[in-house]
């Protein structure tokens, strides 16, 4: 394949990595913003999504998108529960002290997975995708005749994959609404910004972050599903979009919405593109590279604000 | 409508209030007075539930709020304009004022009077609170208080860095609301301030009650309140 077609596919894995880390970057950005916890275990919560997800499309017959479908509800459903009994079980207990709560989410991490490991096993397991047509991509190219519409073997999408892009897209943008034109939002937004002061109005913190924390972790779930289709349910697949995750939330400075979008699509993009052309590894690597530069010359991140 | 019975409070381990006991009548503004670090903001953040007691009682309307959430505590009627405003600065000045009204569940109708009495703030409701000067913001700190309709209203130095012609617009306010029968606990540093709008006045030293008495009986005694005063 020419180096165009090969870009071009490069660039629409990197636009699918880039939606599911939008998904998972923003549920961390929201419960770092708000309740000033840094989850550690985020990931952990998309690995669970995904096995959810296996779960339930297996275990209902039919057609897959029936067993998709649902797994579109259960997934962050179960998984917003298990982050509600997480929070009291532990935020709670320790006062969402913002450092106790980074050492008990490191702790979290490996109990759920070697939990997962020894229930789920440590086999992949796919989800069948509930429509999967192949798309062929023309490409204009210079022949015999001038310019025309050429068909380069190997140029070529699915249905799903487009579909993956489109959710992830229409997901942001209901949480970016219910975070900006919502009474629920706006209550998010005045604990976000001082927590006594928005007791001393009657908000209930306490529950304001434990809808959070739920809503952070099914945000995660929600995008596991969309990507098990593509990559299998693992027990270690969190590890990932943990690390990019962190890397947007830092790069689009913390608490931003706006920020961690862009920079959702900076790593994303490049991170399929350094991934297609060369290798996985070096493209967390320069992303990590990249964090390193942002908090040397930018540490507030690309949109966010200094803190007094 | 409030009694504070014997308060003791703590930051963690230092205790910082000692057996504190002031009343504050519907229609009456109490003021606080008392060195920096007296312990007076602390007085109110107990009074609102952001301090855990150690031992006392705290009625609000002749109810027990002592043990009550402190987020339910505004639900009462308890009101807040702390000391440095502490707006949502992020937050519009409209947001800021529907935070205020949220917390009793109150109608546009409140909105409408509160900027009534604020009229400057109407041509910055889509502003956000930190674009506001600084007698703006105070305006709005005022004014997202009222929106709750408090029946007690804290008020720790409304006035503090405030303009001559600012400060006169709060003294007002606070004058139209006691006469409204809210029940008003001021703390206020400057004494011209205080003699021209209290009602009693209350003196606080190192966390403790050193002393009571309404103005006119402070006008009278020259001497015991300079003593009080520590000038
Ligand atoms: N958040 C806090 N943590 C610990 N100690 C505090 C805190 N806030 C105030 N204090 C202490 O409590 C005492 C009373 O403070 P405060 O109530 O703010 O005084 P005032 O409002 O009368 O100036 C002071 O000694 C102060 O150092
Ligand atoms: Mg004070």
């Amino acid at each position: 394949m020419d180096f165009g077609p090969h870009l071009f596919l490069a660039c629409l894995e990197g636009a699918i990595t880039a939606a599911v880390i939008s998904l998972t970057a923003v549920g961390l950005s929201l419960v770092f913003g708000i309740m000033r916890v840094v989850n550690v275990a985020h990931g952990e919560f998309f690995m669970l999504g995904a096995i959810v997800a296996w779960w339930t499309a297996t275990s209902l017959a039919g057609h897959p998108a029936f067993g998709f479908s649902a797994a579109l509800v259960t997934a962050p459903l179960v998984v917003g529960l298990i982050a509600i009994i997480i929070n009291r079980l532990i935020l709670v207990r320790l006062n969402y002290d913002p450092e106790r709560t980074i050492v008990a989410t490191i702790g979290l991490l490996y109990v759920i997975q070697q939990t997962a490991l020894m229930t789920f096993g440590p086999d992949a397991r796919p989800v069948e995708p509930p429509f999967n047509t192949r798309i062929a991509i023309p490409w204009i190219g210079f022949g015999d005749s001038g310019f025309e519409l050429i068909w380069p073997w190997g140029l070529a999408t699915t249905t799903y994959k487009l579909a993956v892009i489109a959710a992830a897209i229409l997901i942001v943008a209901t949480v970016w609404l219910v975070i900006s034109r919502t009474r629920f939002g706006l209550i998010m937004r005045a604990t976000q910004q001082d927590g006594e002061m928005a007791t001393s109005f009657g908000i209930p913190v306490r529950r304001v972050y434990a809808i959070v924390f739920a809503f952070g972790a099914a945000l995660a779930a929600l995008g596991a599903v969309l990507i098990v289709p593509v990559q299998q349910a693992h027990y270690l697949m969190g590890g990932d979009p943990l690390l990019l995750s962190f890397i947007v939330v830092i790069i689009g400075g913390l608490g931003s919405l706006p920020g961690t979008i862009i920079a959702a699509v900076i790593i994303g993009m490049s991170d399929g593109i350094i991934s297609v052309f060369f290798s996985p590894t070096l493209a967390k690597i320069l992303a990590t590279l990249l964090v390193a530069l942002v908090l040397v010359f930018r540490p507030q991140g690309l949109l966010g604000r200094r803190r007094a | 409508m409030l009694e504070a019975s014997g308060i003791n409070a703590a930051y963690g381990r230092v205790q910082v209030l000692f057996g504190l006991s002031f009343t504050v009548e519907a229609g009456e503004v109490h003021c606080l007075m008392g060195r920096n670090g007296a312990g007076k903001s602390t007085a109110l953040k107990t009074i609102m539930g952001h301090l855990p007691l150690l031992s006392g009682s705290i009625r609000l309307d002749g109810q027990e709020i002592s043990q009550v959430p402190a987020h339910e505590i505004p639900l009462r009627g308890g009101g807040l304009i702390p000391q440095g405003r502490r707006l949502f600065s992020e937050l519009t000045v409209e947001e800021n004022l529907q935070i205020g009204l949220m917390a009793r569940g109150r109608s546009g109708r409140q909105r409408d009077d509160v900027l009534d009495i604020f009229p400057r703030l109407r041509e910055r409701l889509s502003q956000p609170a930190a674009t506001l000067s600084g007698g703006e913001q105070q305006m709005l700190a005022v004014a997202r208080a009222l929106c709750l309709d408090p029946k007690l209203l804290l008020l720790d130095e409304p006035t503090e860095g405030l303009q001559p012609s600012m400060i006169e617009q709060i003294q007002q306010v606070i004058l139209r609301l006691r006469n409204e029968g809210v029940a008003i606990l001021l703390v206020e540093q400057r004494v011209d301030a205080v003699l021209s709008i209290a009602d009693r006045i209350s003196f606080i030293e190192n966390g403790r009650m050193t002393g009571t008495g309404t103005v006119d009986e402070l006008r009278s005694d020259r001497q015991g309140f300079s003593a009080l005063l520590g000038v």
